[in-house]
């Protein structure tokens, strides 16, 4: 057993393409690898490594030789045609019939070839191998760079292949694009050529040169780095842990060996210092893991260490931070003056959509929704008119110059220039801690986020923004359709599924509610066509809670019997059907499950040969075990008609009914003896289906070892 | 002795320019001129945006190209935005496997030593809506400033390059106040004893002025639809090169237009589309002759 690196040197590699690329090469050629017996099934470990420079894996436990097999292939009938039997030889490497067997089976004779296989030296397997692996990585994006037609994130330059101590060259396989066999050697970032002595040596001989090859450690390096250097970076990870970690993960993506340089001097007046993290996010793509102020800019450590470069690299990153910071000056100058009714009475001249009106409509529509949502969870009126106002103001500053210069600073604008408003409109009675609020709920709307705090409002504002998109879009644009999304509708629709399950803290609104309001706006102010909307939406909407249980590891055909059991679906309640999937998820993985499942689908099965029989009365059953069947179907639908039973005591009543429906099925044959007593066991099957039903359709329930399913 | 070591690149604007020159031309690049047509981008000019789909397999040109962004005007007063501003352009058909290194070894030519600054590159996937082109590429930073940009082209007016060709686009006032230490473009050294503000300035308010104040939205509006007539006529003669002519103009005035605040949001997909929809053709008349 040997260790197996494959490194691919390659121009800049974006912070997505690290991200991928690592675990997608390692399990690409774990597969391949496992495909040719070069590892053991289960036994080979793989683990990918990615710098902006190198897409790496290196796997553990590689075989020096692969194992001689021997594959059975059966071949076409005896007296098949003779392409057929051409094809037969060719595929199985035989010269006549003569070498091949033929068998009877079940279903005529057919001929049968033995292929043997001798093992093979890994040297000369491997070239294939990674041939093949690099050919089936898939990326969200890649690009072509010679003629090859070879697709990857950027343009490989340099191979590294080696087989223990041993470099092994790709240059016979085809398909493959340019590139230089590093024979051994690699090179960082920084221009500087490392010899590797092994494959298993590579990390640690990157190690040595001051590289961290793997990025979930980079990112801890630069934890512990930043936690020792001082306390407002514990403070900033406490209050603001999101921005923390995106601000790790950037710096750990930025640059091979990234060298942090704060920055800390700017002479720009007349700007709020909440812009300048916004601003200088997005001109230099800095970070800030300190809280406010103070922003990191991350530059590629050089491989010597001038005592000048980092003053002066500081001092020109500053003068640009300056200069984009003058400009945007001048912007919030411009906004400033305009304030923030008259940037929302600008709105007016602002599409939205041609069909759909204006932004000033549609920020009245979300304020209007936002108001109703927070009625929905049994807010009070006080709470229902400050959704109303932070509804009305989300969008406002789409209108500045401030936002149309630096998209980053959207939401910050809108967020200063109503704190302005509070502080000099007097006709606004609203309480200090409730402005914060709003001010929060608008400047956080791109981020998402809401403190325990602001949790009703802000998400009741977020929800009504992503239900007016998906509902506008949707009727002026239709449904998305295959792969064409272009409003990204199902994306947002996942994001209101999130909200509506996740996001409150107390009552969470209906979706028959939201889809009625959030289309009844649009039949207000628009002339569009909306029968069979709501139907369609709803419909839309189921499709993508699946994806969203899949997404949360829910196996598909639970998450589709949960979804479409009628209560779930009358009662319009995404938590509830979340709740539901979870309690019947593990009765389903039981044993008491199991067998319901099976039960179900052979009453579903009987139900359905037995539909000719018209007009079954269960009642003139007399076996115990109907009695006891029909007793146990009347007490369910007794129980469910109360609407008030949990999620756990709804599958509870599921799982009640497991022996009766066992035991009548064992006892009685159901489709045997007079067609009036055949009748009434079929209807009394059918009514114990409809009931189940009513909690979970478990004809979506697949077979398979339901235990093992995780 | 090379092309670039009787020139200090630092010295002037004019000297800057030389270098990248001198540069390119020992590297097999024809030095062309700068289109005689408004554009935004070196991109634009012929020699890229239809030479980078053949015919020839072999293509290395290097130019100016004077380049105009109506939006980004500020009467001359901001000290690094310009409404009309100077790209340096190189297309590289098709992309020599070294081309990151030569680029790099072109930066030190000017003096920008990798190790004494912070170059990197920034992932910037370029996409021209008007002209249906994209690439994927970088931005170059030099401490912390945009000073290029680099980019494999994918496609063209709507087409799949056959032939796959860098773009090397370089900034030319960013990287000359790089080099001669100015805050302000307008203090460049120029050469002749001249700054880039004797030059510059007055074009800068006067057109800042227009762009934003004075030209007329309904002569604009007619001058685009005027194009587009054109444009369409010419290619049912299959007159590739004065159809795209008519395309770079439309182009110019859709920008002229929307730095007057007078396109909608959702007009302006359909313009967009308008002037891809010319370029697609001209395009496709280039690749069929």
């Amino acid at each position: 057993m040997t260790d197996l690196l494959v490194e691919l040197w390659c121009e800049d590699l974006p912070g997505w393409a690290q991200e991928d690329g690592a675990p997608r090469l390692a399990e690409a050629l774990t597969e391949k690898l496992t495909a040719v017996g070069l590892l053991n099934e289960g036994e080979g470990e793989g683990a990918g490594y990615a710098t902006t420079c190198r897409v790496a894996a290196v796997i553990n436990n590689v075989r020096t030789k692969t194992p001689p097999r021997e594959e059975e292939r059966r071949g076409p009938r005896e007296g098949a045609g003779e392409k057929a039997i051409a094809g037969f030889l060719r595929g199985a490497g035989l010269s006549s019939l003569d070498d091949a067997e033929l068998r009877e089976t079940p279903k005529g004779k057919f001929w049968f070839a033995t292929i043997k296989t001798a093992e093979r030296d890994a040297r000369e397997v491997i070239p294939e191998v990674v041939s093949s692996a690099l050919k089936e990585v898939r990326w969200r994006k890649s690009m072509r760079w010679d003629e090859s037609g070879f697709r990857w994130p950027r343009p490989i330059r340099r191979y590294v292949v080696m087989l223990g101590d041993e470099s092994l060259s790709l240059d016979d396989c085809d398909g493959l694009p340019g590139m230089k066999n590093g024979a051994g050697e690699t090179i960082l970032a920084t221009g500087e050529s490392v010899k590797i002595p092994s494959a298993g040596e590579w990390a640690t001989t990157l190690r040595d040169h001051d590289v961290e090859p793997d990025f979930v450690q980079r990112r801890e390096k630069y934890r512990e780095r930043l936690l020792a250097e001082s306390l407002t970076v514990k403070e900033s990870l406490e209050r603001e842990p999101e921005i923390f970690e995106y601000a790790l993960s950037a710096v750990a993506l930025a640059a091979e060996n990234p060298y942090m340089i704060a920055l800390d001097s700017f002479s720009v007046s007349d700007i709020d210092e909440s812009f300048i993290n916004p601003i200088l996010g997005y001109h230099l793509r800095s970070v800030n893991p300190y809280g406010s102020g103070c922003p990191v800019y991350v530059a590629e450590k050089p491989r010597v260490m001038d005592k000048t470069w980092e003053g002066s690299v500081k001092r020109r990153v500053e003068s640009v931070a300056e200069a984009r910071l003058a400009d945007a000056s001048f912007y919030w100058k411009q906004d400033k003056k305009t304030g923030i009714d008259g940037l929302l009475n600008s709105l007016e001249k602002i599409s939205f959509h041609s069909r759909l009106g204006n932004l000033r409509r549609r920020v009245e529509r979300i304020a209007t929704l936002s108001r109703q949502i927070v009625k929905l969870c049994d807010g009070d009126d006080g709470l229902a008119e400050l959704a109303y106002l932070a509804g009305l103001y989300i969008k406002v500053d789409l209108a500045s110059g401030s936002v149309r210069e630096i998209p980053h600073l959207q939401g910050v604008v809108g967020a200063k220039l109503l704190e302005q408003k509070f502080k000099t409109d007097e006709s606004l009675d609203i309480e200090g801690s409730y402005q914060s609020v709003i001010c929060w709920t608008i400047e956080h709307q791109y981020l998402r986020v809401a403190t325990d705090e602001t949790q009703e409002i802000t998400y009741s504002v977020y929800l009504a923004t992503a239900m007016d998109t998906l509902v506008g879009l949707w009727l002026a644009e239709g449904a998305p359709s295959g792969s064409g999304d272009p409003f990204a509708l199902r994306r947002q629709c996942l994001y209101a599924i999130e909200i509506i399950h996740d996001r409150f803290l107390n009552k969470t609104p209906r979706l028959h509610d939201l889809l009625t309001f959030a289309l009844s706006a649009y039949e207000k102010e628009t002339d569009i066509d909306t029968s069979g909307a709501y139907e369609e939406l709803t419909r839309f909407f189921y499709e993508r809670l699946e994806v969203y249980l899949i997404n949360q590891g829910m196996p598909y055909d639970i998450a589709r019997a949960a979804i479409h059991g009628s209560l779930s679906q009358q009662s319009g309640d995404i938590r509830l059907i979340v709740e539901v999937a979870d309690e019947l998820k593990g009765l389903i993985q039981s044993e008491t499950g199991e067998d319901l499942v099976t039960a179900y689908k052979r009453a579903h099965g009987l139900a359905q040969e037995g539909k000719r029989l018209k007009d079954g009365q269960p009642d003139i059953l007399a076996e115990p075990q109907a009695i006891d069947l029909r007793t146990q179907i009347t007490e369910m639908q007794k129980q469910l008609r109360q609407d008030t039973l949990t999620p756990k005591e709804q599958i509870r009543l599921l799982a009640s009914a497991r022996e009766p429906i066992d035991a009548f099925l064992d006892n009685i044959r159901v489709l045997d003896g007079p067609e009036e007593q055949q009748a009434a066991k079929v209807a009394l099957l059918q009514s114990f289906v409809d009931t189940v039903r009513q909690i979970a359709d478990l004809d979506h329930i697949e077979g398979g070892d339901l235990k093992a399913r995780g | 002795m090379s092309d670039t070591d009787t020139l200090h690149p630092a010295a002037s604007f004019q000297d800057t320019i030389a270098a990248l020159e001198g540069y390119w031309r020992a590297r097999d690049c024809m030095i062309l001129r700068g289109y005689d047509s408004a554009v935004g981008a070196g991109t634009f000019h012929p020699a890229t945006a239809l030479y980078s789909l053949g015919p020839f397999k072999e293509w290395r040109v290097a130019y100016v190209q004077p380049s105009r962004r109506p939006g980004d005007g500020r009467y001359g007063e901001n000290p690094n935005r310009l409404q009309h501003y100077y790209q340096f352009q190189v297309l590289l058909r098709p992309a020599p496997a070294d081309c990151r290194d030569l680029y790099l070894e072109s930066l030190a030519a000017l003096g920008l030593e990798a190790a004494a600054h912070d170059l990197r590159f920034m992932e910037d996937d370029w996409e021209s809506p008007t002209l249906g082109a994209a690439g994927l590429g970088w931005e170059v930073w030099c401490d912390g400033l945009e000073i290029s940009q680099f980019t494999y082209f994918q496609q063209m007016g709507g087409i799949e390059c056959e032939v796959v060709s860098v773009e090397l686009t370089y900034g030319l006032e960013r990287i000359a106040c790089m080099l001669q230490g100015c805050e302000s473009v307008y203090d460049l050294e120029w050469g002749g004893g001249k700054k880039y503000g004797d030059i510059h300035r007055r074009g800068e308010r006067e057109f800042s002025a227009y762009n934003y104040e004075r030209s007329s939205v309904e002569l604009l509006w007619r001058h685009f639809k005027d194009a587009e007539e054109q444009c369409a006529e010419l290619l049912k003669s299959g007159l590739a090169l004065p159809a795209y002519d008519e395309c770079l103009k439309a182009s110019h005035i859709f920008n002229l237009l929307d730095a007057r605040g007078a396109i909608l949001q959702d007009e302006r997909q359909s313009l967009i589309l308008r002037v891809r929809t010319l370029v697609k053709g001209v395009c496709e008349a280039w690749v069929k002759q």
